[in-house]
């Protein structure tokens, strides 16, 4: 597939322009869909979808300005901590990426606690992490919050029975690996992701867990095709978030007479009778009419799942 | 269409097997009772609760007293029943997986993060221990033609290894 360079040149000047307004002239979560919203529209013009590593590099590199603060009442100290603000990228999971939030804080708090596991809160409400972070800041922020994401931090009274206990980056491995093995049954029945060997596996977590893009997509890659002669997935690995969960449902990419699904399609599958329902991903809304196949080759999450969030 | 594959247990199947499961249950007043969640199609499950006294090994001479709540629900992406679980200890706390596994001698074997993981509940989607679904369909796939409950006859090869013994009135369902 090709595009004209008019094209990629302009799409070019335009991401980089998006791409600073982002996080320094206007600190609104709704930027991004900006950006992406103006990417669909430039691709609505290119027949083929496939095989753009543009966007996928550019959702690899989707971060977030998050400021952790210690809650009040769990300072045992004389002094207030300074709050910590980190860049976290949206496609990781809080517990890979809060290493040093932990060492900040841990001088500020009651000895007997400092063994416990650390967790974070906003607005009231434990942070699932084992939701990506980009799938927490699509549910939790609105359209008016701005950044940075003002974020809680506690370490007692463990959220045991909403929130994962990874106390080791071991467990966030293990819980990875289930859903993209999940993912790869849903796709090619699982065949891809058990063919791979030991270090495959690794390659895939290390590059998840350094930021190292063509590391990850190296083998990441290999998940993303179709297998075979064929040109789609057996069904689409998708979680929609709604009411405090999320929903599965088996959603082919074709329909019966060959034709190719769009996000429409998948929403009336799953919520049959209700025409209104928007998804949020990557901070963006995307086009209804854009097709499942290419939306779960580059807007899958590395877990490749696509997560779309109720708005 | 619902299964991955043909030789597989459609949902429909599966609601039927855990209804067998629950009557028998009742017949025996053995605990096992249905939920249900209405949106989803895979919405419906068991749920069991059960106090045992485990000890860590064989030299460990401190019993545990806890409180085990198994649950039988249904995968769709895999397309398989899966067993999970949470064990709370007396003070109201849950069991790590670490704390599993010490009571565990049948995993000494085994890798412990691929064989019992947290995962999501099916229907609940909170975090539960998981006998990890992906040899669920090898296990069962010679008792989808052979048994009468191929959810009973699967539950009895993995039900060991987590401390869920299943009373053999069950196993008489699968004949």
């Amino acid at each position: 597939m090709y595009y004209s360079p008019t094209y990629v040149s302009c799409h070019a000047v335009c991401l980089r322009l998006l791409h600073l307004t982002d996080f320094i002239v206007n600190n609104k979560t709704t930027t991004k869909t900006f950006k992406l919203r103006h990417f669909f529209q430039l691709k609505k013009s290119s027949n083929e979808m496939a095989n753009d590593r543009e966007i996928l590099r550019e959702i690899w590199e989707g971060k977030l300005p998050v400021c952790f603060r210690l809650d009040k009442d769990e300072v045992a100290d004389f002094r207030e901590p300074d709050p910590f603000y980190l860049m976290v990228p949206r496609l990781s999971y809080f517990p890979l990426v809060i290493d040093k939030v932990r060492k900040h804080f841990l001088k500020f708090v009651a000895n007997e606690k400092a063994e416990q596991e650390m967790w974070l809160e906003y607005n009231g409400q434990p942070l699932k992490w084992q939701y990506p972070i980009g799938v927490l800041s699509d549910l939790l922020l609105g359209p008016d919050d701005l950044l940075p994401w003002n974020i809680t931090v506690h370490f007692s009274k463990f959220p045991e029975s909403e929130v994962y206990r990874f106390d080791s980056k071991e467990m966030v491995e293990s819980y990875f690996m289930a859903c993209l093995k999940e993912a790869d049954v849903l796709k090619h029945r699982g065949q891809i992701a058990s063919s791979m060997q030991k270090k495959d596996h690794n390659q895939l977590w290390l590059g998840l867990q350094n930021e190292k893009f063509d590391q990850f997509w190296a083998v990441n890659r290999k998940l993303m095709e179709a297998s075979g002669d064929q040109d789609y997935f057996k069904y689409i690995p998708f979680r929609c978030y709604i009411d405090d969960g999320y929903r599965q449902k088996l959603v082919k990419p074709i329909s019966d007479d060959n034709h190719k699904k769009t996000l429409q399609d998948l929403l009336e599958e799953l919520f049959p009778g209700n025409k209104n329902i928007k998804v949020k991903t990557h901070g963006m809304i995307p086009p209804m009419e854009t097709p499942l196949q290419w939306l779960s080759e580059h807007l899958s999450y590395p877990d490749n799942f696509l997560h779309l969030c109720v708005v | 269409m619902i299964t991955l594959d043909d030789m597989s247990l459609s949902i429909e199947d599966f609601n039927r097997c855990i209804e067998d499961i629950v009557n028998t249950s009742d017949n025996l007043i053995d605990g096992w009772r249905f939920e249900q969640n209405e949106e989803l199609e895979n919405g419906k499950y068991i749920i069991k609760k059960e106090q045992k006294v485990l000890s860590q090994d064989q030299e460990d001479d401190i019993n545990h007293v806890l409180t085990f709540e198994y649950h039988i629900a249904f995968n769709i992406s895999y397309g398989v029943p899966v067993l999970c679980f949470n064990v709370w200890k007396q003070d109201g706390t849950m069991l790590t997986v670490e704390e599993f596994w010490k009571l565990n001698e049948r995993f000494k074997e085994s890798n412990m993060y691929d064989t019992i993981t947290q995962m999501d509940h099916p229907v609940l989607r909170r975090p539960f221990f998981t006998l990890h679904p992906c040899r669920t369909h090898e296990i069962m796939e010679p008792f989808l033609e052979e048994s009468k409950n191929p959810v009973v006859s699967w539950l009895t090869v993995v039900g060991p290894f987590v401390h869920l013994d299943l009373n053999e009135e069950y196993v008489k369902m699968c004949s």
